[in-house]
């Protein structure tokens, strides 16, 4: 249960860190903005280690023995923003976040069964009541705000043109 | 033309998906805390290397202490990926992270929290969080 509400959370920093570093990117560029993400996002990481007494010699002992694949998320992350800088100003307000969703969604399926040999019907009938129901926020949108694709103001949140998580 | 940009937008998420994942899997192996710092320090290897290889926007005067903040939150939103992840998997994280992200938009938009231009809540959407909420009782109960 407490996973569940950590998930819900985290979708609230994930907003809040998307108009952050909106206003950040806007400041330095967008890749130094990342820059300094990882900097001080790194930074606090060693901090809170140390303070809990993690044995980095067994951390880095560990990591040969790791599949290479398993490290890739950071460069995915930034391979996201980098696509996100593209893509961003060329989709429609409205849609971005909808896509992207839609992404997450589908692409969890396959992994989840990748990783578990199962996709339970709940899953997939819970991922199409989700998608429905953001599409039919989507068209509500659509009525109330602007779609104009080639503005450069930080549109609001909730039709999120904010480059997507990190 | 847009169309490509549409179903990159797809391809985004779908890399998102891939990452959080990967992530996951990787605490799996490092352990929940020292995951997060090799993730980070592969990140930044990797926009290193991006910033000298693309060109740079100058520097426009001082930097506001709060736009250092991001890291932060940052370091918090991958350490809750893996721990959920491996919990409660890959599409349900996801699903109940979409959630949140909707439920802040909608409330920081309605106020104009934040800087943000104030749009109030469109009614409308509830019916699309109700269509949501059924979507996440739908996968935890079968």
């Amino acid at each position: 249960m407490l996973d569940v509400v950590l998930a819900f959370v985290t979708g609230w920093f994930v907003i809040l860190s998307s108009i952050i570093n909106a206003n950040l990117s806007q400041k330095i560029g967008v890749f130094k903005g990342v820059l300094v993400n990882y900097i001080v996002g790194l930074g606090i990481t060693l901090a809170i280690l140390v303070v809990t007494g993690v044995s980095f010699r067994a951390g880095i002992a560990g990591l040969p023995g790791i599949p290479v694949w398993a490290f890739s998320g950071g460069l995915i992350g930034v391979v996201v923003v980098a696509s996100s800088n593209v893509v961003v100003p060329k989709v429609p307000a409205v849609y971005m976040t909808l896509l992207s969703y839609i992404g997450q969604l589908g692409t969890g399926i396959f992994l989840d069964y990748a990783r578990t040999g199962t996709a339970p019907l709940g899953r997939i009938i819970g991922v199409l009541f989700i998608v429905a129901g953001m599409v039919y926020n989507s068209m509500a949108d659509k009525e109330t705000v602007s779609n104009d694709s080639s503005d450069n103001v930080i549109h609001p949140p909730s039709c999120s043109r904010l480059p997507p998580r990190l | 033309m847009v169309i490509i940009y549409k179903t990159s937008a797809i391809a985004i998420g779908a890399l998102i998906s891939v990452m959080v994942t990967v992530n996951g899997i990787l605490s799996g192996f490092a352990g929940v805390w020292f995951s997060v710092l090799v993730i980070h320090a592969v990140g930044l290897a990797a926009v290193l290397i991006v910033i000298l290889a693309v060109k740079r926007k100058k520097v426009a005067g001082k930097i506001p202490l709060y736009l250092f903040s991001a890291g932060a939150i940052g370091v918090l939103v991958t350490y809750f990926n893996n721990v959920c992840i491996p919990e409660l998997g890959t599409t349900f994280t996801l699903a109940l992270c979409l959630a949140g992200q909707s439920l802040l938009a909608v409330l920081i938009d309605h106020f104009g929290l934040l800087g943000m231009k104030r749009v109030r809540f469109n009614k409308k959407k509830i019916i699309g969080f109700l269509l949501v909420a059924v979507g996440l009782v739908a996968m935890t109960l079968f």
